[in-house]
C-alpha cells in the first residue's frame, strides 16, 4: 500500500534556498549565500534518500510513498459533468525514485563546484538563487503525482533555464540564446497542455495513478480508427521533444551554452532536459496501447537526432557546443530507449549520462577557467600538463561515454541497443494504400527495428569519434593559444576538482547495477528495481545475438576512439585538415547543423516576423492605437464631461442622482416588460395567423389583449397564453391591434401590424 | 421561540466586538493627552496647524495591538463557531441567524479589518492624526457589519446597516485638519442618512404589505404579493438603499469623494469591509426574503429584483471603469475601480437569482479576495506617503518605486494585478469561478460578456500604474530627509495581504471549499 512520507521538503527546501538567496542574498555575503545554496540542496539530498530508503525497505515494490500535507484540492471546478480536482500531491515511487536521486546528488555536486566557478562574478547570490528555484522546480516535476503537478515543475524549470541562460544578460547573444530556449520550448508545452487537455476530456481525471483504469475508454477510437491514448501520446511527445531538445525542436540546445558552465551542467545535461525522457516513461501506459504507433514515433524521432546531433558534434569547434551536440544525441539514445519499451534501458541511460555527461560539462568549465573563457577548441592544446585532474578526469568520462568497458556508459548503451534490435512494433492489422497487411507487420516487426539500430549504432561509432577529437585536441599536442594565456594556465580550486573526481568515480561504477543479465545472472539489479512500476521489455534475446550486439557496439567505439587518435593525436593532423577540404560540402552541411536553424528562419520566423509587422502597423498601430484607443478615448472624455457636471462635488447633485436613479428603475422595471412584451412575432399559414408575444421570461404576469381587425373592439383578452391563432373568414387587409399591460402598475403597451390575406 | 442564554454564546463574535469597541473606548478617555501648539508642526503650512489635542509622544501605541488581539479572538470565535453553524440556529427571537455563510462573511470583515488595523498606526503617526477612537469605531462598525451580515429581519438588518454606517462616518472624518476628510464625511453622512430613510421607507411598505418584517416570513407572503405594486415599491428602496451602501452605479456618486478624502486605512477599511458586508446584507434580502421557487415573478419576473440588479451591475462595471480610466489619483482610481468591482459582484447576486445556489460559493470567493487585496493596495498608499501630511496620490509621484521601494512596489503589482483578473492572484479565480457560475444559464451571457470587456479595460488603468513603478523615472524627489512610514507593522499588514492575495490564486481550492461549505440559512 501506499505509505506516508514528508515529500513536499524536498523540493520546500531549495526553494526556501531560492527565496533567501534572491531576497537577501546581496546582504549575507558570498560565504553564506553558497552554505544557504549548498546547504539547502544538501538537506534535500539527504531527505530524498531517506524516502528512498524507506520507499526501498518497507513500501511493496510497486507501491508509492505519498504526501498526505497537500491532499486538498488545489485547484478545483465544477460543472457541465466533469469536475476538475486537481490536488497538489506528490508521490514517490520506484521511478521518481531513480530522478529524485540523480537530481538532488549530481545537483549538490554542481552547486559545490559553482561556488568556486563562480567566485568572481557580482552576481554571485542571482546566480544561486535562481539555480536552487530550478532544484525545487525540478523536484516538484520529478515528484508530481499527476500531470497539471508535473506541468508546473516543467515550466518552472523552463523558466529557470531562461534566466541562466540569460543569466549575463548584458550580452546580446545570451539574451537572445534565453529567449529562444524559451520560445521554443513554449511550442513543445503547448502540445503537452493540448494532451492533458484532451486526456482530462476524456477520462475526467489527470493522476498518473488513475490513468491505468481508465485504458477502456482511452482505448476506443477517436479519429480516423486510431485510439485516443495515441494522440494524447504523442501530444505529450511533443511536450517532451521540446524540453529534451529533439528534432524538431532541438534548435534551442546548442545556443543555451551561452549561459554559465554549471548551468549547462546542471539543467542542460544531466537533468532538465531530461525530464522528457521521465515523462514519456511515466506516462508509458499511454504509449503502450494498441497499436503502437506512438512508440514508433519516439524511438524513430530519437534514433534519427541520436544520428543528426552525433554528426553535426563532429565538426564543431566550440567546446560547449560539441557537448551541447553530444547531448542532444544521448537524449535521442534515451527516447529510443523508452520508445522501444525498453524503459528501464532508458531511465539507465538517463542515469548514467547524468553523471558523465555532467563531469564532461564541469571538465569544460575547468578548462574554459583556465583558459581565461575561451571556448575555440582549435586555441587549446596540450592542457594535459597543467591541469592534471581535469585531464583525467575527462578520460574517464571520454570512455564512458564512448561505451568502453566496464564504465557506465557501456552497460546503458548496449541495453538501449539491445532493447531497439528486439523491439517488435505492432501496427493496425490493415494495409496502407498499395502496401499489403503482411508487408506493414513485416516492416514494423522486423525492418523498422533493425534501421533504429542501425542509426544508433552509427551514432555510437560517431560519438566514439567526436569526443576523443575533443580530448586530443585540448589535451594532448602543443598549446595554440596567446603566450599570455599560456601563462595564466592553472589547475582549478579544490571546490570545482573534487566535483569532478566524485563524478568521475560515478562515471565508472554507475554502470555495475545494470549489468546484463548474461553476463552475470543477477547482475541486474536497476532492471529488477524498475520492474514493478515499468513493464519489462516484451522480446528476449538470446545469448548469443546478445553477445554480438555487445561485441560489434565495443568494435564501433574502439574504430571510433582509434581513427580520432590517428587524425587528433596531437593536434589536429594535415590528414583531417586534408579531409575536411576534400569532403568540404559535407564538412560545411555539418558545421552549418544542416542549416536547420536557417531552414526554420525562412519558413517559420520570417512570416511571423512579416505577420507581427502587420499586427503591429496595421493591427495595433492603426486600427486599435487609432480607430479603437482613440475613439474610446474620445467617447470617454464626452461622457467624462457627463459625468462631471453630476459629479461636481455638491451633495445636492448627488442626492438627485439617488433619486433619480431610484426613479430610473421603477420606470423601467414597470413600462418595458409589457414594452417588450407587446413586439410580437406574427407567422401567416393560409388564412390562420399566430401571433407570438414578445419578451422572453419577462411576459410573466402580464395581461394581453388583442383586437384581429382593428374595428375597436377586443377579441379576446387573457393574462396566461403567449400565443394565439386565429382563423380569418376571408380574403381582405387587416390591420391587428396588440396590448401588453401590467396590472400592478397600469402600465401598457400597443403595437399594430397589417396582415395581407390571399 | 423564547430568548434563550444560548442565544448570547452564539452571538459571541459581535458581542466580543461591542464590548472591545466600549473597552478601547474607555482606555481612549483615560489616556493622558497634551495640547500642542503651532510648534509641533513646523513642516507644515501655518494654515493647517493649529493647536489641539495630541497624545503624548509615545503614550497609547498599545492601542493597536489591543485591538489586534480583539480581531484575532473575534476571528477564533468564528472559527469556534464554525462547525455548530453547519444548521442554522436562529437567535434572538428570530432577529438573527447564526449560520456559515454569515460567519465566512463576519470572517472576512474581521481579517480585513486587521490587516488595515495592522498598517493604521504607522500612518496616523505620519500624517499626525493619532485620534484615538480611532479603534474603537473600527471596532463598532465591525459590530455592525457583523449584524448586517448575520440578520434574519429586516429590522437587524437596518440596525446593522446603521451601525456599520455611523462608525465610518466619524472615521472618514476623522482627518480633522484636512478640509477633504471634512467634507468627505459631511457629504456621506448627508446622502447616507438620507439613504437609510429610503432604506427605512422600503421596509414600512413591505410591512405594510406583508404584515412582517422578518425575512423568511416576507418569503412566505411572496406568492399574495404577486400583482401588489406597494410591496415592490417596498423592495425597490431596500435595494436602492443596499445599493447605495455597495456604491453601484447611479447610488455610486459619493464614493469617489468619500473614497478620496477619508485617511487611507479607512478607505482600505471602508472599500473591503463594508462592501463585504453590505454584499451580505443584499444577499441576505434577496436570497432569504425575495426568492421562492414557487413566485418566480418576484426574482426574475419582469419587475423582480433581479433586472433591477442586472442593470446596476451593468451600468456599475461599464461607468465605473470608464471613469476609472481617466483618473490622476490612485484614491480615486480605485475608488472608481471599486465601483466596477461592485458591479462584477452583482453578477454573481444575479447569478445566484436565476442559477441558484451554484453561485454563492464563487461570490463568497470574489468578497474575500477582493477585500484582501483592496485592503492590502490601501496599506501600500499609506506606506508609500511623500511626507508628513503628504501622500502620495498623483500617479506621476509613483514613478519608478520599482527602484526605490521594490518590496512594496511587488506588492503593490501583485495586487493591481488581483484587481486586474491575472493568475496567479485572487483576482483571477474569483473572475473565473463567478463568470463561470453565471455562464451556467444562457440568459447571463450578454452579462458577463460586458464583464470580460469591462475587465479587459480595466487591465489598461491598473497597469498604468505598474507601468509606472517600473519604467518611468522619478519625476520628484521625495521630502528631504523623509523615510516612508513603510516599517513594523504596517509592512507585515502588506505582507500578510500579499500572501493571502497570492495564497488564495496559488491554493484557490481550499477557500473555495470553505466557502462551498458556507451555506445559507433557510
Amino acid at each position: 500500500m501506499d505509505a506516508s512520507f514528508p515529500l513536499h521538503l524536498i523540493p520546500l527546501l531549495p526553494l526556501l534556498g531560492a527565496i533567501i538567496n534572491l531576497l537577501l542574498g546581496r546582504r549575507l555575503g558570498k560565504g553564506a549565500v553558497a552554505l544557504v545554496a549548498c546547504g539547502s540542496v544538501a538537506a534535500a539530498a539527504l531527505v530524498a534518500t531517506r524516502a528512498v530508503w524507506v520507499l526501498g525497505t518497507e513500501g511493496l515494490p510497486s507501491g508509492a510513498l505519498v504526501d498526505r500535507f497537500f491532499q486538498a484540492d488545489w485547484i478545483f471546478s465544477s460543472g457541465d459533468g466533469l469536475d476538475l480536482h486537481v490536488s497538489a500531491g506528490l508521490m514517490l515511487d520506484r521511478l521518481s525514485a531513480v530522478m529524485v536521486l540523480v537530481v538532488t546528488w549530481i545537483g549538490l555536486l554542481i552547486h559545490i563546484y559553482a561556488t568556486g566557478y563562480m567566485e568572481h562574478d557580482p552576481g554571485y547570490h542571482r546566480f544561486f538563487g535562481y539555480l536552487n528555484l530550478f532544484m525545487g522546480a525540478m523536484l516538484i516535476l520529478v515528484l508530481g503525482d499527476s500531470l497539471p503537478v508535473t506541468f508546473v515543475g516543467w515550466e518552472g524549470v523552463g523558466v529557470c533555464s531562461y534566466l541562466l541562460i540569460g543569466f549575463w544578460y548584458a550580452e546580446d547573444k545570451n539574451a537572445t540564446a534565453g529567449r529562444k530556449a524559451f520560445i521554443v520550448n513554449r511550442v513543445g508545452d503547448f502540445g503537452f497542455l493540448l494532451g492533458m487537455c484532451l486526456l482530462f476530456s476524456l477520462i475526467g481525471t489527470l493522476k498518473y495513478s488513475e490513468i491505468g483504469s481508465h485504458m477502456q475508454t482511452l482505448r476506443q477510437p477517436l479519429w480516423l480508427g486510431w485510439p485516443a491514448a495515441c494522440f494524447i501520446a504523442l501530444l505529450i511527445f511533443v511536450g517532451c521533444t521540446g524540453k529534451s531538445a529533439q528534432i524538431p525542436l532541438h534548435i534551442w540546445l546548442p545556443d543555451a551554452m551561452a549561459g554559465p558552465t554549471p548551468v549547462s551542467a546542471l539543467i542542460h545535461a544531466a537533468t532538465m532536459v531530461t525530464a522528457g525522457v521521465y515523462v514519456v516513461a511515466r506516462t508509458h501506459v499511454l504509449f503502450d496501447v494498441f497499436p503502437t504507433s506512438a512508440k514508433m514515433v519516439v524511438a524513430g524521432i530519437g534514433a534519427a537526432t541520436a544520428l543528426m546531433a552525433a554528426t553535426v558534434g563532429i565538426v564543431q569547434r566550440d567546446f560547449k557546443r560539441i557537448l551541447a551536440y553530444s547531448t542532444v544525441s544521448q537524449l535521442g539514445f534515451m527516447f529510443v530507449g523508452v520508445g522501444t519499451g525498453a524503459y528501464a534501458a532508458g531511465i539507465f541511460h538517463l542515469m548514467t549520462h547524468a553523471f558523465f555527461k555532467a563531469g564532461l560539462f564541469l571538465g569544460a568549465g575547468s578548462v574554459m577557467h583556465a583558459m581565461g573563457g575561451e571556448g575555440d577548441i582549435t586555441k587549446m592544446g596540450g592542457l594535459g600538463k597543467h591541469l592534471p585532474v581535469t585531464r583525467w578526469t575527462f578520460f574517464i568520462y571520454c570512455l564512458a561515454i564512448a561505451g568502453i568497458f566496464p564504465l557506465a556508459g557501456f552497460f546503458s548503451k548496449d541495453a538501449i541497443l539491445a532493447g531497439a534490435w528486439a523491439a517488435r512494433f505492432q501496427l493496425a492489422r490493415q494495409g496502407f494504400g498499395p502496401f499489403s497487411v503482411e508487408w506493414v507487420q513485416h516492416f514494423t516487426q522486423d525492418i523498422y527495428p533493425k534501421l533504429i539500430w542501425s542509426l544508433l549504432a552509427a551514432a555510437a561509432l560517431c560519438t566514439a569519434f567526436y569526443m576523443w577529437r575533443l580530448y586530443f585536441v585540448v589535451f594532448t599536442g602543443r598549446f595554440r593559444g596567446t603566450a599570455d594565456q599560456e601563462h595564466h594556465l592553472h589547475e582549478s580550486p579544490p571546490e570545482m576538482t573534487v566535483p569532478l573526481m566524485v563524478l568521475a568515480a560515478g562515471s565508472v561504477v554507475a554502470g555495475w547495477v545494470g549489468v546484463p543479465a548474461v553476463m552475470y545472472h543477477e547482475g541486474d539489479w536497476f532492471g529488477a528495481w524498475l520492474a514493478p512500476v515499468l513493464p519489462p521489455p516484451a522480446q528476449e534475446l538470446s545469448h548469443s545475438v546478445e553477445w554480438g550486439l555487445m561485441a560489434v557496439a565495443l568494435c564501433l567505439s574502439v574504430i571510433g576512439i582509434a581513427s580520432a587518435y590517428l587524425l587528433y593525436y596531437g593536434g589536429i593532423s594535415e590528414a583531417a585538415r586534408r579531409a575536411a577540404q576534400i569532403l568540404r560540402p559535407l564538412y560545411l552541411l555539418l558545421y552549418n547543423k544542416y542549416y536547420i536553424d536557417e531552414l526554420y528562419d525562412v519558413v517559420f520566423v520570417r512570416p511571423l516576423k512579416r505577420t507581427a509587422w502587420f499586427l503591429w502597423y496595421v493591427v495595433d498601430a492603426f486600427f486599435i492605437d487609432k480607430v479603437l484607443v482613440q475613439g474610446w478615448a474620445w467617447m470617454v472624455s464626452m461622457l467624462g464631461r457627463a459625468v462631471r457636471y453630476l459629479q461636481n462635488g455638491e451633495v445636492q447633485r448627488y442626492l438627485v442622482g439617488v433619486l433619480v436613479g431610484t426613479a430610473g428603475i421603477l420606470w423601467v422595471t414597470t413600462t418595458l416588460p409589457p414594452r417588450r412584451a407587446a413586439a410580437f412575432r406574427l407567422s401567416q399559414q393560409g388564412r390562420r395567423v399566430t401571433l407570438e408575444a414578445g419578451g422572453g421570461s419577462s411576459r410573466v404576469g402580464l395581461v394581453y389583449r388583442v383586437d384581429w381587425e382593428s374595428d375597436g373592439k377586443w377579441d379576446e383578452v387573457d393574462t396566461r397564453w403567449s400565443t394565439l391563432t386565429h382563423e380569418y373568414p376571408g380574403q381582405g387587409t387587416y390591420k391587428i391591434l396588440f396590448e401588453a399591460r401590467d396590472p400592478r402598475w397600469g402600465t401598457s403597451s400597443t403595437r399594430r401590424r397589417v396582415v395581407h390575406i390571399e | 421561540m423564547s430568548f434563550d442564554l444560548e442565544d448570547l454564546r452564539r452571538t459571541a463574535p459581535l458581542l466580543l466586538l461591542s464590548a472591545a469597541g466600549l473597552v478601547l473606548l474607555l482606555l481612549e478617555a483615560f489616556s493622558r493627552v497634551r495640547l500642542i501648539g503651532r510648534h509641533y508642526h513646523k513642516k507644515l503650512p501655518p494654515e493647517t496647524s493649529e493647536a489641539y489635542a495630541v497624545p503624548l509622544a509615545g503614550s497609547r501605541t498599545y492601542l493597536m495591538p489591543l485591538t489586534v488581539l480583539f480581531l484575532a479572538a473575534a476571528l477564533g470565535l468564528v472559527v469556534w463557531l464554525w462547525p455548530e453553524a453547519a444548521e442554522p440556529h436562529y437567535l434572538y427571537r428570530r432577529m438573527l441567524v447564526l449560520d456559515r455563510f454569515g460567519l465566512l462573511l463576519s470572517g472576512v470583515c474581521i481579517t480585513a479589518a486587521a490587516i488595515g488595523a495592522l498598517g493604521a498606526p504607522a500612518y496616523l503617526r505620519e500624517q499626525r492624526m493619532e485620534f484615538g477612537e480611532y479603534y474603537a469605531l473600527l471596532l463598532l462598525s465591525l459590530a455592525g457589519m457583523v449584524m448586517l451580515v448575520s440578520a434574519a429581519d429586516l429590522v437587524s438588518l437596518l440596525l446593522g446597516v446603521e451601525t456599520m454606517s455611523l462608525g465610518a462616518y466619524v472615521l472618514t472624518g476623522s482627518w480633522r485638519r484636512s478640509p477633504r476628510s471634512s467634507e468627505a464625511a459631511m457629504k456621506y453622512f448627508l446622502m447616507g442618512a438620507f439613504v437609510s430613510a429610503i432604506l427605512l421607507y422600503g421596509i414600512a411598505l413591505i410591512y405594510g404589505s406583508t404584515g412582517t418584517t422578518e425575512l423568511a416570513e416576507v418569503r412566505a407572503h411572496l406568492s399574495e404579493m404577486r400583482s401588489a405594486p406597494v410591496f415592490y415599491l417596498g423592495m425597490f428602496f431596500l435595494l436602492a438603499g443596499l445599493a447605495f451602501k455597495i456604491a453601484a452605479v447611479p447610488f455610486h456618486m459619493w464614493a469617489p469623494d468619500v473614497y478620496e478624502g477619508a485617511p487611507t486605512p479607512v478607505t482600505g477599511f471602508m472599500m473591503a469591509a463594508v462592501k463585504t458586508a453590505a454584499f451580505g446584507g443584499l444577499i441576505r434580502l434577496c436570497v432569504g426574503g425575495l426568492t421562492s421557487g414557487r413566485v418566480p415573478e418576484v426574482s426574475t419576473g419582469p419587475t423582480g429584483w433581479v433586472n433591477v440588479l442586472f442593470v446596476l451591475s451593468a451600468l456599475s462595471m461599464t461607468l465605473g471603469n470608464l471613469a476609472a480610466l481617466r483618473q490622476e489619483n490612485i484614491k480615486r482610481l480605485l475608488a472608481y475601480s471599486s465601483i466596477a468591482h461592485a458591479g462584477y459582484l452583482l453578477v454573481g447576486v444575479v447569478a445566484l437569482g436565476v442559477v441558484g445556489d451554484a453561485a454563492r460559493a464563487p461570490l463568497i470567493y470574489y468578497l474575500l479576495g477582493y477585500a484582501v487585496t483592496v485592503v492590502g493596495a490601501m496599506a501600500v498608499v499609506a506606506a508609500l506617503a511623500m511626507g508628513p501630511g503628504q501622500e502620495r496620490l498623483p500617479i506621476e509621484q509613483w514613478a519608478g518605486l520599482g527602484q526605490r521601494h521594490p518590496a512594496m512596489a511587488l506588492a503593490m503589482t501583485l495586487f493591481l494585478l488581483s484587481l486586474g483578473g491575472f493568475p496567479p492572484t485572487a483576482g483571477f479565480f474569483g473572475k473565473f469561478y463567478l463568470f463561470r457560475a453565471a455562464l451556467q444559464n444562457p440568459s447571463l451571457l450578454l452579462l458577463v460578456l460586458l464583464a470580460i470587456v469591462n475587465s479587459l479595460v480595466s487591465v489598461y488603468y491598473y497597469l498604468r500604474i505598474v507601468t509606472a513603478m517600473y519604467f518611468r523615472t522619478p519625476q520628484e524627489e521625495e521630502v528631504e530627509g523623509h523615510v516612508p512610514a513603510a516599517q513594523g507593522a504596517l509592512r507585515l499588514a502588506v505582507l500578510l495581504a500579499a500572501l493571502l492575495v497570492l495564497g488564495l490564486g496559488v491554493w484557490p481550492g481550499w477557500a473555495a471549499t470553505v466557502a462551498e461549505a458556507a451555506k445559507l440559512a433557510g
